[in-house]
């Protein structure tokens, strides 16, 4: 069974909210739907070059009142 | 008669809080070990083979004489009862207790790690394990030593570059042919923007390869590969793992002032454990969002004493994290409003953390003669100071 994982980072710097993306992704399995918030401007090319590079879906990525969310779908885990 | 305060863990914070409060309160300290470690000196044993004994202490050695020290295993910790139980059985009562205990490595969690742990050492775990790195790490003459980074949160952030880079200076002095990659699991080589090329150009001047957006998935030591869990994959003839961290293993209650990797949820300001005014988490093993740096716990220790002491101090997430390789250094320098400022690397700076590692046992003794210093310094260098231009 899929499950979605939700990711709060709002507020988080340095390392950054990628860092919380990726701790999600070591137990996530494909099918799996992981939702980031975040804060730090940073994590919109940071998720972007992410996705580009694990082949996982971005599904949105979009930001509303200083506010990032980004909905991965989990498809390329081995 | 003087209140009590306990604090268990002998490392930068504890014993820094301790120095500076056993004149005002029955002061006792347990910690399991004898010794207290300089940790950033691990890797000039791993890297430089550098003797352990140079950056280790007996706690009583640094420790202020009317202060109790207690050499044991904490067990249990009860915030409503305000008590501490050890491995012996016996309890400790407290009126203000302060959680410095560090953070504990998970080397289950991935596979592989626990055998190239036994077979390699590293330069995170201890400093005996930093000797074994080094005796393997002195006889590579060919092939690759790769530096990767198992979980994105660990302590002391640019540990893995300086790493690499004494690495790299080290096998060129000797001789060796062999190659220095470094995996991280950020975008970049450095999480911070305005630091990430000043890195990446120091370490390809010291000839390190690197891999970015590899955060290790497995290791396989038959074939001498390690896999990444975005899918690459990577050789080595020698491999440093920086092992996932979680916090201390001791039984809390209530258990919820913990978050998932068992860091105390603490208030980024005051530094008391969540719902409690006479408990207090400091350096690695608090869930701060600020990165975990002994320079972090010296700065949280002065302002849990100084709020012990009736003074309104709060923490304001401030580091100054050396990145450091042989004849150059730059610092990592942000706080709670600032993201990493840029610096340079120069040699001059290198000379800085020169003098806080000669001074450092010093600092942990005395830092309340120390502290007009360090105070010049950090005000001198605030992210708000430095800002665009950088120092």
């Amino acid at each position: 069974m899929s499950e979605k994982h939700l990711v709060d980072a709002r507020g988080m710097s340095c390392p950054g909210p990628i860092t919380k993306l990726v701790k999600t992704y070591r137990i996530a399995k494909n099918g799996d739907i992981i939702e980031v918030l975040a804060t730090d401007p940073g994590f919109i090319p940071d998720v972007k070059a992410w996705i580009e590079k694990t082949g996982n879906e971005l599904l949105e990525l979009k930001e509303e009142a200083g506010v990032i969310r980004a909905v991965i779908k989990v498809t390329a885990k081995k | 008669m003087a209140k009590k305060l306990v604090i268990l863990g002998g490392g930068t914070g504890g014993l820094i809080v301790a120095n500076l409060l056993t004149d005002y309160y029955e002061t006792v300290v347990v910690d399991r070990r004898k010794e207290t470690v300089f940790q950033p000196g691990q890797l000039f044993v791993a890297f430089k083979g550098e003797s352990p004994n140079k950056y280790k202490k007996e706690i009583k050695e640094v420790l202020n004489p009317k202060a109790k020290f207690i050499q044991s295993e904490v067990t249990k910790i009860n915030l409503d009862n305000r008590e501490v139980l050890l491995v012996d059985g016996s309890k400790i009562s407290y009126d203000y207790l302060v959680v410095s205990l560090g953070v504990e490595f998970n080397y289950e969690m991935i596979k592989g790690l626990k055998e190239n742990f036994e077979k390699f050492g590293d330069y995170y775990s201890g400093l005996e394990s930093s000797s074994k790195f080094y005796e393997n790490f002195k006889t590579l003459r060919k092939g690759q030593l790769v530096i990767t980074v198992a979980d994105p949160v660990y302590k002391c952030v640019p540990a893995p570059h300086k790493g690499a880079a004494l690495a790299a200076d080290t096998l060129r002095k000797i001789g060796s042919q062999a190659k220095v990659v470094l995996t991280v699991p950020f975008p970049k080589v450095y999480p911070a923007e305005k630091l990430a090329d000043e890195y990446e150009k120091a370490l390809r001047k010291h000839g390190v390869e690197i891999k970015t957006m590899f955060t290790l998935d497995r290791i396989d030591h038959k074939e001498k590969k390690i896999y990444s869990l975005e899918g690459e994959e990577l050789s080595f003839d020698l491999l440093a793992v920086i092992p996932p961290h979680k916090g201390p293993s001791v039984e809390v209650e209530p258990s919820s002032v913990r978050d998932s990797d068992s860091y105390f949820k603490v208030d980024k300001y005051k530094l008391n454990i969540i719902g409690y005014d006479d408990a207090f988490a400091i350096g690695d093993n608090a869930s701060l969002p600020t990165a975990k740096s002994g320079v972090g716990a010296h700065l949280q220790a002065e302002v849990v004493a100084d709020n012990l002491l009736g003074y309104e101090a709060k923490f304001n997430g401030r580091t100054f994290c050396p990145c450091i390789s042989n004849d150059t250094a730059s610092f990592v320098i942000s706080d709670y409003d600032h993201p990493p400022v840029r610096v340079r690397c120069s040699r001059f700076k290198r000379l800085i953390e020169e003098v806080f590692i000669a001074g450092y046992w010093s600092f942990l003794k005395y830092p309340r003669i120390w502290r007009p210093l360090m105070e010049t310094m950090f005000e001198a260098t605030k992210p708000s100071v430095l800002g665009e231009i950088g120092w």
